[in-house]
Order: structure tokens, then C-alpha cells, then sequence
């Protein structure tokens, strides 16, 4: 299901009768409190417009439309709402803005919300197999990658297509989808996901990376392990944790370069070291997803 | 002698519908304790789902539908009307209620209230308001029972008793 599909009435309605043409490449919607909703596609954007829909968006109507995307139900999703974010069943993300209540030096939870913008996960299928074809070519045994591009990149796209052509190619993959967005838990298909990810992948849904990483190394047997968007220093840990365990990790990061990640102490240990064969760097130039370049671990560092 | 017959006859049907009449005034009672002992059980079943498995209402509330015989159906439709995401909880909170006639409107007041912050904060919260819901059900049950109790018999009693003097004068 597209996430417009979980939005309450009149705005499902006015998304269902935007033209055809556009419809199908509608990318994302946001909402911001005192202007229209405003569509988001391929090379293209519109402010959302209909007989049944007000001027402008309200506060009060921000509200409504969490209530509905939380289920009406903030305390299962109390996690996500404190990073700033949803994920719909079927992984599509939506992002949260508004005033946070900190406690103890911690975000509690998130309230006065002044936008939302509803992004639409997509599965594509073909780029993880060019990857895996270069990554691996002249006999080049799999090993373990780092996708990184800005936000927006395609990484994250890319990484689950990887992940289907290694486990539908017999590879025994765990993935630690953290935020439900690569396996898009509760999407309708695939085994109660949203994505094929291959038949050789087992998913463990809503485990923060660290934690998942040392459940999959213990209980399931990984030769693979994917992890999406790393950040924390503990999420680097668990990473040389799997490297010491002889298990490959592919995972992705935000970043435009190797200048741009060698400011982070976490990952040039673990780079220096050989945690990672390979970083990939993508760019969203001319469009999400093309690949920049594969700076191999033994051409230097 | 048939005369007399007819007259016995008539005068016990006098009795069994005022009898009758009696109970039927009674059930309003009995059918508010029942219901309120009910709906404390869903609430705290509901309350282990929430903190425990972090259920959503939707799901939590299918799951408790299935073990609650006299709101049970009423639950099912406010589930569906949950499904449909259109309104504001509190909306279909409401008309939910607004289903269940052998609610009164104290309990009503009480349930009224839950339906303000039931899934609207942390599970710590939402445990103190469901534990809040559950005192004051506590306390509306002990009320509805000494009703039952004392009011329930009182209009059985009377109109009984104005059977049999009806049926007395009859004869």
C-alpha cells in the first residue's frame, strides 16, 4: 500500500484524484501547518488542491492526521515519534517536525507538530545486481560494504535490492532493520514485509543495530549481516563486533565522501583496521541511486 | 364452578405479569453491574496488552472484543470504525459508548474521560490512566451493587405485591 493510503479522509481522497500522470511518480507530501499540503515527484511539485480539503493546513488538523498514522495509539510508537519519525507498514517513512520535550537530557516525546512529510518507499529492482556484479568481479570474493550518499541517495534503496539478489543467491543474510524501513514490516506480501529481500534473508524488525547485530550473531548464524544508516558510536561496535566474528556486513551511511567520513573517529578505526573492503559512494545526480564510485580498502586508505 | 376456574386463572396471570413487570424493572439494575464488571476486566486486560506488548488500540481492543460477551459486539463495530481512519478518536470513542445502553450516564462520565487520553502518551501514563479508570469503575460498581440490591428489589416487591391485591379483589 502507498502510505497516501493510511492518510485520513478528505486528504486520501484529494491524493487518489491527483492525475494519473503525476500520481505514479508522487515521491512524498508534505504537510506544514499555515500553508496547503504540497506534492513531491520526479522533477515536478504541486501544492495539493481539492473541493474537499482546507485552504490551509492546521494544527489541529496535524494532529488528527498523527492520531491516525500512530493508530491512535503514541505510546507503541513513542520510540520513533522521539527520533523524529514514523514508519508506516510497507517501510514508508514519515518525518516528524515540531517542539521536543526533552527529560533528563533525553527527548520524551514530540508535541506542537508543525509538518510532516509522508515519503513513499519504493523497492526497485536491477541496481543491487550491477553492484554485486562489480563489487565481486575479476573473482573478488564478497566482502564487506558501506553504501554512503547524502540523504536522499538511494542507499537505502540500494541496499535492499543488494540484499535480495545475495539472498535469493544463497547467501543466509539477517537484516537489522532498525526503523522498518528496509524489509517494510506489516507491508502486505513477502511474508508479512512490504519488500522481497530474498529467500535465504531473515529480518529482525525494530531492533535498534547493536542489540539486533549481537542477537543475529547469537542466535542466527548470519554470513551476511545489512544494517541501514549507521550513526552511533555503539552502532560501529557492533559492526567490528560482527567483523571479529567473521561475518560480512554491508551497511549504509550519510555521507558525500571519504573527506566527509574520515571526521568521524568510529568509522576510520574501523576503516583502517578492514572493517569495510569497500565504501560505495552513490549521488542524487542525475538521479537517486548512481553510483559515484567504489574506493576499495586495498587501494589504500 | 367454571366461573371460579376463570377467576384462579385470571388471577394468576395478574400475578406472573406484575411478577414479571417486576423483573423487568429490575434488569436495568443487574445489566449496570454486569456491564461495569465487564468493561473492568477489558480494562485491564487492555492495560496489559498496552504495556506489555505495546499493542495498538485497534488490535488491543480486537483481542478483549473476543472475551467480552455483553460489549463484545459493540467493540467489534468501534474497531471497524477505528480501521475505516477517518475521525478523531474521541469522536468514535463516544459513539462507541453511545452503544452500550446499559451504561448510565455516571458511567458514561467516567468511561468519557478514558476516552480523552487513551492512546494519546508514554505507556507510564497511559498505565496511571487506566489505573484511574479502573478505581472509579471499582467505585461505580460497589454503587451499582448496593443499588441492585435495594432499589432492584423494591419496584419486584411492590409490584408483586400489587398482583397479589389485584388478584385478591379479582377473587
Amino acid at each position: 500500500m502507498d502510505p497516501w493510503s493510511y492518510l485520513p479522509n478528505p486528504w486520501r481522497l484529494a491524493v487518489d484524484e491527483v492525475a494519473r500522470t503525476r500520481f505514479t511518480t508522487l515521491e512524498e507530501i508534505r504537510f506544514r501547518i499555515g500553508r496547503p499540503a504540497h506534492l513531491y515527484g520526479a522533477g515536478w511539485n504541486q501544492p495539493l488542491r481539492h473541493a474537499s480539503l482546507p485552504e490551509t493546513v492546521s494544527s489541529a488538523e496535524l494532529d488528527r492526521i498523527v492520531g491516525v498514522l500512530t493508530d491512535h495509539s503514541v505510546y507503541a510508537r513513542v520510540e520513533e515519534l522521539c527520533q523524529g519519525y514514523l514508519t508506516l507498514p510497507g517501510g514508508h517513512r514519515v518525518g516528524i517536525a515540531g517542539r521536543a520535550v526533552s527529560d533528563g537530557g533525553r527527548v520524551a516525546t514530540v508535541r506542537q507538530i508543525t509538518s510532516l512529510n509522508l515519503r513513499v518507499a519504493r523497492a526497485v529492482k536491477g541496481p543491487g545486481e550491477a553492484l554485486y556484479q562489480r563489487l565481486t568481479a575479476n573473482e573478488r570474493p564478497l566482502g564487506s560494504y558501506l553504501i554512503a550518499s547524502p540523504p536522499r541517495g538511494g542507499k537505502t534503496t540500494l541496499l535492499r535490492d543488494l540484499v535480495r539478489v545475495l539472498g535469493d543467491g544463497g547467501w543466509r543474510i539477517v537484516v537489522v532493520d532498525e526503523r522498518s524501513e528496509l524489509a517494510g514490516f506489516g507491508g502486505t506480501g513477502h511474508s508479512g514485509f512490504g519488500f522481497d529481500l530474498g529467500y535465504h534473508t531473515d529480518v529482525l524488525d525494530g531492533w535498534p543495530k547493536p542489540e539486533g547485530i549481537q542477537v543475529a550473531l547469537r542466535t542466527l548464524g548470519p554470513e551476511v549481516i545489512a544494517v541501514d544508516e549507521l550513526g552511533a558510536m555503539q552502532d560501529y561496535a557492533a559492526v567490528w563486533q560482527a567483523r571479529y566474528s567473521g561475518v560480512r556486513v554491508i551497511a549504509t551511511v550519510h555521507a558525500r565522501s571519504l573527506d566527509e567520513l574520515r571526521y568521524r573517529k568510529d568509522f576510520i578505526g574501523l576503516w583502517e583496521a578492514g572493517g569495510f573492503d569497500a565504501v560505495v559512494f552513490l549521488s542524487a545526480d542525475p538521479r537517486p541511486g548512481t553510483l559515484q564510485q567504489i574506493l576499495w580498502w586495498s587501494d589504500g586508505r | 364452578m367454571m366461573s371460579l376456574w376463570m377467576k384462579l386463572a385470571g388471577s394468576a396471570l395478574v400475578v406472573a405479569s406484575t411478577a414479571g413487570l417486576g423483573r423487568l424493572s429490575a434488569r436495568p439494575y443487574a445489566e449496570r453491574v454486569a456491564t461495569l464488571e465487564e468493561w473492568l476486566r477489558l480494562l485491564r486486560r487492555l492495560a496489559t496488552l498496552i504495556e506489555w506488548k505495546r499493542m495498538p488500540l485497534r488490535e488491543a481492543f480486537g483481542e478483549v472484543a473476543r472475551g467480552s460477551p455483553r460489549v463484545g459486539a459493540a467493540v467489534t463495530r468501534f474497531v471497524q470504525e477505528l480501521n475505516a481512519r477517518d475521525e478523531d478518536f474521541l469522536s468514535v470513542w463516544r459513539r462507541f459508548l453511545d452503544n452500550i445502553p446499559q451504561l448510565w450516564e455516571d458511567d458514561r462520565a467516567v468511561l468519557d474521560e478514558l476516552g480523552r487520553t487513551l492512546g494519546r502518551s508514554d505507556v507510564s501514563h497511559q498505565r496511571e490512566q487506566l489505573q484511574a479508570a479502573e478505581r472509579e469503575l471499582e467505585r461505580l460498581i460497589a454503587e451499582a451493587r448496593w443499588q441492585r440490591q435495594h432499589e432492584g428489589r423494591l419496584g419486584p416487591a411492590l409490584l408483586t405485591a400489587a398482583g397479589i391485591m389485584l388478584a385478591i379483589v379479582l377473587l
